[in-house]
């Protein structure tokens, strides 16, 4: 079995914060791994501890207990950094450099001679569609373009681990849709990413498995396709002249029923589905449509949250 | 190897941003202006008093003006990374915290020496409009306030490393008041009469402080100058070496509390 890239266990930490000192645990004991080549999403509502635990991750915080191994090394150690690139949240980078400039800083960081630099930074901004600013200083930039200028600095020393915090936050459509086809490159090529993102329908179109925390503790880990399993399954049925006491029925048995004249939408339990449709078809009434639901990541995760939310008070 | 590669690239950068900052070209250019104001005040006295005047002045301004760019930029340094966030992007790369403090603090260094360098130059004209002779006294005396600059901004950058900027600046212009009179308090320590044999209960504080304190009037040959007393080399390489001594151990603190921050 292969080394995951990433292993996060019983990782808690708590701050102190005002002049009280009152103790505040932020992260509370998650543990989850990322395997070699994995799209990784990192889910959860404001205030989570989405951001403290990765900034745990790349060493800017350090735990309170439990541990972080980044290719089984401690997130400090040199060779661990060496294969990893980061994108904080909301990116602020030195505004009196040109994106070049920063991209050449933090390449000597890497340890890459000059001729090397000088090709990665080349394809790096023409790869996240800064060509055209590549003369402008970082401070004439729109928050887009930083957030462009963070992913360069990112993959400048070409990581086998790319962490990115909110990478689409502050991007508009178009700009999403690059930095998604970035994210999916960079799978092509065989690196890992690990992302945290708001926008589930980014997740749930980009990433293999989640983590999904709240108030600082693990609420759901594993694959996409696992997560939404664990999702309701509803079918709606349009149907015309449906008798009313089969309506009655299935409004009393926690179905939904919607009139409009002699027309009726149905929602009921996937499983009731099939006898129900019989059961109309058998009175004589006609079926308009029958159609599956699914909950999506955006609805459970919103449901999840919710439940986490009641548990709390 | 690769360690000293990449405090240099901290370094380089942090001269970068401080050259590129318009305040600080302000401030080089208010202190290059105050030197030459010498000129003027030196007209306002008679002929032969008008070559002490340039004299003092200049090396008065150089070392005040030295000072207080020293303050502003060593509390600033650390603080601005802090503020403005660019640490979370520079400390994630394979960067050691002590190669990160080391390389902001040699960046200062450099930019500590572009206006010593300056101001000496514009001192060094001065001297020149007014006929004095640039002695290689006077070469010495700016190496000397560059050497007190560099244990003033290491105060600096210590404190900056777990204060606010406002406080760092404070205690940073208080250690250097304190520093430029520990030469008056060994006197008074070593006298017979005077503060410490009417108030022999702060002789111990007085005795602390001289022990802790850079004695920061080793870096002050303006008497020397005024007496035309000469001033070796030696002298100057020791109080060179006697600030290098500070510094790091100034650094090296610093490298301590930065090393067990959380950077939330």
């Amino acid at each position: 079995m292969t080394q995951p890239v990433l292993t996060v266990q019983e990782l808690k930490k708590t701050f102190k914060v005002g002049f009280t000192r009152k103790v505040v645990e932020a992260v509370r004991g998650i543990s989850f791994e990322v395997g070699q080549g994995e799209i990784f999403g990192f889910l959860g509502p404001n205030g989570a501890g989405k951001t403290t635990t990765i900034k745990t991750i790349m060493d800017l915080i350090r735990p309170t207990s439990g541990t972080v191994r980044i290719f089984g090394r401690p997130p400090g150690d040199m060779e661990a950094r060496l294969k990893v690139g980061y994108l904080p949240e909301q990116p602020y980078f030195y505004d009196y450099l040109k994106p070049g400039e920063l991209l050449d800083f933090f390449g000597k960081l890497y340890g890459l001679d000059s001729a090397e630099r000088r090709q990665r930074i080349t394809r790096l901004i023409e790869r996240v569609g800064l060509g055209h600013a590549r003369d402008r200083t970082l401070r004439r930039f729109s928050k887009g373009m930083l957030q462009r200028a963070g992913v360069a600095q990112a993959l400048i020393g070409n990581p086998e681990l790319v962490i990115l915090d909110e990478p689409l936050s502050g991007l508009d459509p178009i700009g999403r849709k690059e930095l998604k086809d970035v994210i999916a490159n960079l799978r092509t090529e065989g690196k890992t990413v690990f992302f945290s993102s708001h926008i589930l329908a980014d997740i749930e179109l980009l990433c293999d498995k989640i983590v999904i925390i709240d108030k600082g503790k693990l609420r759901f880990f594993g694959t996409v396709k696992d997560f939404l399993k664990t999702g309701r399954s509803e079918v709606e049925i349009v149907v015309a002249g449906a008798p009313e006491e089969l309506l009655a029925r299935v409004s009393s048995q926690g179905g939904k029923v919607d009139r409009f004249g002699n027309r009726a939408k149905l929602v009921v339990a996937g499983d009731r589905s099939r006898e129900l449709v019989d059961a109309l078809l058998a009175a004589g009434a006609d079926l308009e449509a029958v159609v599956p639901r699914t909950e999506g990541l955006e609805e459970l995760f919103v449901r999840m949250a919710g439940k986490g939310e009641e548990a709390a008070r | 190897m690769n360690s000293l590669f990449r405090i240099l690239a901290v370094a380089a950068n942090t001269f970068r941003e401080s050259a590129r900052h318009r305040a600080f070209i302000g401030l080089l250019l208010g202190a290059f202006i105050l030197i030459l104001s010498s000129l003027l005040v030196s007209e306002l006295v008679v002929y032969d008093q008008q070559r002490r005047v340039v004299q003092d002045f200049g090396l008065f301004f150089i070392s005040f003006a030295g000072v207080v760019i020293a303050v502003i930029i060593g509390v600033l340094l650390v603080y601005k990374e802090l503020e403005r966030k660019t640490i979370y992007s520079l400390l994630s790369k394979p960067l050691h915290r002590y190669e990160f403090l080391v390389g902001k603090y040699l960046g200062m260094l450099l930019v500590l020496a572009t206006v010593t360098l300056v101001l000496g130059g514009s001192w060094f004209l001065v001297l020149i409009v007014r006929d004095v002779p640039v002695r290689l006294v006077f070469v010495k005396a700016v190496l000397l306030i560059f050497g007190e600059l560099s244990i003033v901004s290491a105060v600096a950058i210590l404190f900056s490393s777990f204060s606010s900027p406002v406080l760092s600046g404070i205690f940073t212009f208080g250690i250097f008041v304190v520093g430029r009179q520990v030469y008056f308090i060994n006197e008074l320590l070593t006298s017979s009469k005077g503060l410490f044999v009417t108030a022999p209960q702060l002789r111990p504080l007085g005795e602390a402080v001289t022990r802790i304190f850079p004695d920061l009037s080793l870096f002050d040959v303006a008497r020397e100058i005024l007496l035309e007393v000469e001033v070796s080399w030696l002298y100057v390489s020791q109080s060179l070496a006697y600030a290098l001594c500070y510094v790091v151990i100034l650094i090296a603190m610093a490298v301590l509390v930065f090393q067990r921050r959380d950077f939330v």
